[in-house]
């Protein structure tokens, strides 16, 4: 008899103990991620992106980032470099442009196109969620494809995700998320064929609003070595911003 | 008038110094004339048939989806039987599919960008390369290698700036169809020195291989060029035709809703289309707004009722789709309407951005005939594609597109251009270069026919007791007059024959440098050669003109002269 209740208490243990160490499903962690980022309020930042380049030395852009979280709408007003500055970029429903400061001109562009020249693209700046874009990937069996590791010395929850819609740069994306607060900490992006194309290292949060957002990240070009993106964000405000912001009109008069 | 031929001749022959120096400027101006010509014509037909024909097609059916980069048409089959059942056979040298996409490629430690272009080759077309390239290294046979993933001929240039030889192995990264980024290692199967500079820089590989690694489906294409045999005569006209047979048709497709038959229409997203339809149907439950806007759903109120639905329902639609088996969307309905008009029937009203997206990806079998063309409300439905008006030079294709990247929409659009059109620029920039050449000759005629006046007046002056014997003996005004004038067109003619002969032996020798450059000249080298292109008749045309200019200036002195009495010219001494 008491070689069964130890028997039943080793299988009651083993089953707490598998709810306590599982890894949460995949899509509870993207909502979660999703749920702490959405900062459910109006943004301005600065934002200073500098990118190194193979055989090109390094290069330092500047920018002031406003967006408006009722509809998505944001302004870029480039500060750095000076070739550069007063350029702007606005985006305002399914319209995006792109202001010339040498010109005076708006022209219509794509959101796949650079800003300022850097590998940032005028989707990148779109206030977008990760339950939307992305779905768990399937192992053969059909189960998630996740696990605990470690990245450096800190516990994180590694999992991987493929593109639920066409409009994401990479098709196939592994996560690896803090497992005390789901933070993510590192992503690899790939292509079609399986390459790794892109590393990004989350490198500082702030917590405002209540909300996360990361302030310093590191993206590595993994297809042409050498290559390398820090974004720094600095001067965050959730106050509210006025609508004449989003408008021509202010970004002609700001990049004057 | 035979004594007068004959007297200029003999005066011609008189001076010969004079005469002589006289012809060579003539006879240079010519040859300067005929060079200049000849290379523009030339210059324009390299960029035309070695540049602008063979990226751009003589005519191309071009597709185009929202704002992407990337040329999409996602029927070929349709489209290509369009093509094929309006040229006649014998006009229509072949249908391509224009695959290319500027990527970054990395050889050994060496990265530069390159455009990745697909060219689909049977094995007996092997020899096609040997026209753009002059092999170097490795073979133009394995192209057709399946031993191989990706086997790409590369010219000696890219090789060289990506450090690679045959067999090496060149990583890409470019963009898909979808916009995400695709990878893939190429191996290089050939080096070849390119005929053309545009050529340095593109990867070629058989058009299968990159319709995949830009995620072509099998049925879709990028635009197709077509290529005819007499492109000056039959490209505009076939232009013209299948512009007239791409007509789009009503989006108006058959399907399923919970087993119960119905039609999906589609009306346009346009202010007087919803004005159109408002006035033929009333919404009877639901928010208007809502309805008509960008992604409202609306139900007739017969399907309604028969099949249960009402305001908010989510319901989901089935159709036979062409390439992709069934497929389902899920829609909410924002309202419930009721129309005396065919609308009225089983149908289900969207509008027609919430449907393009899906019916690019998931193309419906077929379309259902709906209205009739002279309906009111034919206008109000919206179509499979949009089709561009024709365009009648660069400039108007660059307005239009510059108009269409405006308008936010996922609509397909179609449009049919002619290299005429598309390259017209190319074109004028041939008569700007001649409008420069002939400006800059006449320019060198004027200053040289101010020799030929100076020339004649000295002759005249050299002549006067002369001029008075022959009119003492009779010879009438126009006769003395008809002299000088000949002797100065025996002399343009035979310096500009004499220029004509110096020009085309400048060409020849000209032709024959080889010029290693990789600057901006070498766009207008064939092979590393200057290409000149000699036009009789614009020589003629400017031989001609000379002519005119030369009896204009001559006439005057030569008038003088004849007016001149016998009794004071048989006075006059030096």
């Amino acid at each position: 008899m008491a070689k069964r209740i130890i028997t039943i208490l080793i299988w009651l243990l083993l089953i707490v103990s598998g709810f306590v160490y599982a890894v949460p499903g995949v899509n509870d962690l993207l909502a979660e991620i999703d749920e702490m980022m959405d900062l459910e309020s109006d943004c301005t930042a600065k934002v200073k992106i500098t990118q190194q380049k193979a055989g090109e030395g390094v290069k330092v852009y500047e920018a002031i980032y406003y967006l408006r979280d009722r509809d998505d709408a944001f302004l870029i007003i480039m500060t750095a470099p000076e070739v550069e500055k007063g350029n702007g970029y606005l985006k305002l429903g399914d319209n995006f442009w792109m202001y010339r400061r040498n010109t005076r001109t708006f022209q219509h562009i794509n959101r796949d196109e650079s800003i300022a020249g850097t590998n940032a693209k005028g989707g990148d700046f779109e206030n977008k969620k990760l339950t939307e874009l992305y779905a768990p990937a399937l192992d053969a069996g059909g189960k998630e494809i996740t696990s605990q590791t470690t990245l450096g010395k800190i516990p994180v929850y590694q999992f991987e995700l493929t593109a639920k819609t066409e409009d994401v740069t990479y098709p196939k994306v592994i996560f690896w998320v803090r497992q005390d607060n789901y933070l993510p900490l590192k992503t690899e992006g790939y292509s079609l064929s399986g390459t790794l194309m892109e590393s990004a290292y989350y490198l500082k949060y702030t917590k405002i609003g209540g909300k996360y957002l990361w302030v310093q990240a590191m993206f590595v070009d993994e297809f042409e070595k050498g290559n390398k993106t820090v974004v720094e964000i600095q001067n965050i405000s959730l106050q509210k911003i006025e609508d004449h912001v989003f408008t021509k009109t202010y970004l002609e008069n700001l990049s004057k | 008038m035979g004594l007068v031929t004959r007297l200029s001749w003999r005066n011609l022959l008189r001076q010969k110094k004079r005469n002589l120096f006289l012809g060579i400027g003539i006879g240079f101006g010519m040859m300067i004339l005929v060079v200049a010509n000849s290379f523009s014509h030339g210059m324009v037909d390299v960029l035309i048939n070695e540049v602008v024909s063979y990226a751009f097609g003589h005519l191309v059916i071009d597709g185009t989806q929202g704002n992407s980069y990337f040329t999409m048409i996602r029927d070929k089959e349709r489209i290509v039987k369009i093509i094929e059942e309006n040229i006649k056979p014998e006009d229509l040298l072949e249908i391509n599919e224009n695959l290319g996409m500027m990527g970054r490629a990395v050889g050994n430690g060496e990265a530069d960008n390159v455009v990745v272009v697909g060219v689909t080759l049977e094995e007996d077309e092997k020899y096609f390369f040997n026209d753009f390239f002059t092999l170097v290294d490795g073979n133009f046979d394995d192209y057709f290698s399946t031993d191989y993933e990706y086997p790409v001929i590369v010219s000696s240039a890219m090789a060289k700036s990506l450090n690679v030889k045959v067999h090496d192995t060149i990583k890409i990264r470019i963009p898909m169809v979808t916009g995400q980024l695709q990878a893939a290692k190429l191996t290089v199967i050939a080096i070849a020195d390119a005929s053309n500079t545009f050529m340095n820089m593109v990867l070629f590989m058989q058009g299968y291989r990159v319709k995949e690694l830009l995620g072509y489906k099998p049925w879709e294409s990028a635009s197709l060029q077509v290529t005819l045999r007499d492109p000056l005569k039959t490209a505009k006209y076939y232009a013209d035709i299948l512009h007239e047979k791409l007509k789009p048709g009503v989006i108006c497709v058959a399907g399923k809703i919970k087993q119960a038959d119905c039609l999906l229409v589609a009306f346009r997203h346009h202010d007087q289309a919803k004005e159109a339809l408002r006035a033929e149907l009333t919404i009877v439950a639901g928010d208007p707004e809502k309805a008509w806007a960008k992604r409202g759903v609306m139900v007739s109120k017969a399907l309604a009722q028969k099949l249960g639905l009402k305001v908010g329902d989510r319901l989901n639609y089935a159709y036979q789709t062409k390439f992709r088996g069934i497929y389902e969307e899920e829609f909410t309905v924002d309202a419930i309407y009721d129309s005396r008009t065919r609308l009225g029937a089983d149908v289900l009203l969207v509008n027609e951005e919430r449907i393009h997206a899906i019916f690019n990806s998931y193309l419906p079998a077929e379309l259902q005939d709906f209205l009739d063309e002279d309906d009111p409300l034919y206008a109000a439905l919206a179509t499979e594609w949009k089709l561009l008006r024709r365009s009648k030079d660069s400039q108007e294709l660059q307005k239009l597109y510059k108009e269409e990247r405006k308008i936010k929409s996922d609509q397909s659009r179609f449009n049919v251009i002619t290299m005429y059109e598309g390259a017209s620029d190319i074109l004028k920039l041939e008569a700007v270069l001649n409008l420069l050449t002939m400006n800059a000759v006449l320019i060198l005629f004027f200053i040289i026919l101010i020799g030929v006046v100076n020339t004649l007046r000295m002759t005249i002056k050299e002549r006067t007791r002369e001029i008075g014997t022959i009119r003492a003996m009779g010879m009438q005004k126009r006769d003395v007059r008809n002299v000088f004038i000949m002797e100065t067109l025996f002399l343009t003619a035979l310096s500009c024959i004499a220029g004509v002969t110096l020009g085309i032996v400048a060409i020849k020798i000209l032709g024959a440098l080889t010029f290693n450059s990789t600057g901006a000249l070498s766009i207008i080298l064939k092979d590393g050669h200057l290409v000149f292109k000699l036009s009789p008749l614009s020589i003629l045309g400017n031989f001609l003109l000379i002519l005119v200019i030369a009896c204009v200036t001559a006439y005057f002195p030569a008038r003088r002269a004849a007016n001149l009495s016998a009794v004071e010219a048989l006075r006059h001494y030096e």
